[in-house]
């Protein structure tokens, strides 16, 4: 069956369209023509209309200004590690994301509209307090990342919705922290992922926030086990770091599957945090 | 829904009526008989199907025709006849790093993007740029050191990131 499908001259025009019809929404494509993979030279199957919104040159570009940064949503990984504008953060996180060739194409926009489990964007957006903001035809709103997931495969994006663009605080840190494990080093999905900023000045712990990454069906980040030492004394935090893991502890909830076993996602997690807290607040 | 798609094929402007969601990798083997561009895992993750669309390397197995609408793309076959591959491929044969060939077009249009990414490429970032490519008989120690006798080979000719056919 050949699916109908739409190719939009500017972003006006793909709103209105979506205001009308139900759609597939294709960026780079990288996931969506593998998961409806077909035989050999058979076209993939969809059921229902197909647009194709990679090209838009609204939906390509990134800024900054003093308060915040704007990725808009087709930009390829390549492009958001090259930028001068992005967090430390999250180029260590989309440098270990697949391989060139695929960094080239796939955008930050559809790693984040999929909403995969292992989608390694995702905990460091959460992280960051990153927001997205979406566009249809007479209407836009803007809804923190970590609300916009709502679990595997499941986010806030309504039928007449387009993600136009993520929207981050512009805010340094003085560690920027990202370790993920898979099978080998290159081109693999996350088995689990770790992120986390810190800020210490004046031996006070300014900042400090931490997310994981394909364990749960959606990212881990809690303010709450973060405020604990917060705006504390280094020997305070230093003194807490098992009450901190062991907080973390009760929030993880992974699930064995064809990557990994569930103990090994939350023991291993479990571990690496602890070793970054003893390194980055005892060193 | 068929659509007329236009692009540049190995500098040459072409058209297709085609299924927006059939990959690039069908049209230019089937279509467009380019069998240099080769299928091997379907995923992304072997490389054997990569092109360069407007100068950026792509796994054209991942690529659906909506998204090459008046794009450049340049296949092993256009690459052949650059000075470029002449010096890649006279590095792969004094390096022995061909065994059984399939993996070999991916491999040397990842290292013509290597060498336009890195004006000397340590072996770690030699190593990143060909960690898309698979290859499951020659071995990886002699394609390093192709890649980086091309760059011993190759002098400045990178020093442009335009290729010229």
């Amino acid at each position: 069956m050949v699916v109908d499908s739409y190719i939009p001259i500017d972003l006006k025009d793909c709103l209105e369209e979506l205001s009308t019809e139900n759609y597939w929404l294709f960026a780079g494509g990288t996931d969506l023509m593998i998961r409806k993979r077909q035989w050999h030279g058979a076209s993939r199957k969809f059921k229902s209309p197909v647009m194709f919104i990679n090209d838009l040159e609204e939906l390509n570009g990134i800024t900054a200004d003093q308060d915040y940064i704007y990725i808009k949503a087709c930009n390829s990984l390549l492009e958001v590690y090259n930028s001068p504008f992005i967090p430390e953060i999250l180029k260590k996180a989309v440098i270990t994301m697949a391989n060139p060739a695929i960094r080239n194409m796939a955008t930050i926009g559809g790693n984040i509209a999929n909403a995969a489990k292992v989608g390694d964007t995702l905990p460091v957006l959460f992280l960051l307090d990153a927001k997205v903001e979406l566009r249809s035809k007479n209407d836009f709103r803007i809804e923190k990342v970590s609300d916009f997931i709502k679990g595997k495969y499941d986010t806030d994006l309504r039928k007449d919705e387009l993600l136009y663009q993520i929207i981050i605080p512009n805010k340094s840190f003085g560690v920027s922290y990202f370790n993920k494990l898979g099978t080998r080093h290159g081109d693999i999905l996350s088995k689990l992922s770790i992120s986390s900023v810190l800020t210490i000045e004046d031996n006070i712990i300014k900042d400090f926030r931490v997310a994981f990454g394909a364990i749960n069906d959606k990212p881990i980040r809690d303010r709450f086990i973060e405020e604990k030492i917060i705006n504390k004394e280094l020997s305070q935090g230093q003194s807490l770091i098992y009450t901190l893991i062991e907080d973390y502890r009760l929030l993880l909830h992974g699930e064995t599957d064809k990557r990994s076993t569930r103990r090994y996602r939350e023991e291993t997690a479990i571990k690496i945090l602890h070793n970054y807290l003893k390194e980055e607040l005892y060193d | 829904m068929l659509k007329t798609i236009n692009f540049t094929l190995n500098n040459e402007k072409v058209s297709i009526d085609v299924d927006p969601v059939r990959r690039l990798l069908d049209v230019l083997r089937i279509n467009f008989n380019l069998t240099g561009v080769k299928e091997g895992c379907s995923e992304g993750e072997c490389g054997a199907c990569v092109v360069f669309i407007n100068n950026q390397l792509v796994n054209s197995c991942m690529v659906p025709m909506g998204n090459v609408i008046n794009k450049e793309i340049i296949t092993i076959e256009g690459f052949k006849n650059t000075k470029q591959f002449e010096v890649i491929e006279a590095s792969f044969l004094e390096a022995g790093a061909v065994q059984c060939g399939f993996c070999t077009p991916g491999m040397i249009l990842a290292t013509e993007n290597i060498l336009r990414t890195y004006k000397n490429p340590t072996l770690e970032e030699i190593k990143e740029g060909l960690s898309g490519n698979i290859c499951r008989c020659t071995g990886y120690q002699s394609i390093f050191e192709a890649v980086m006798l091309a760059k011993e080979k190759g002098g400045d000719l990178w020093s442009s990131t335009v290729i010229s056919l």
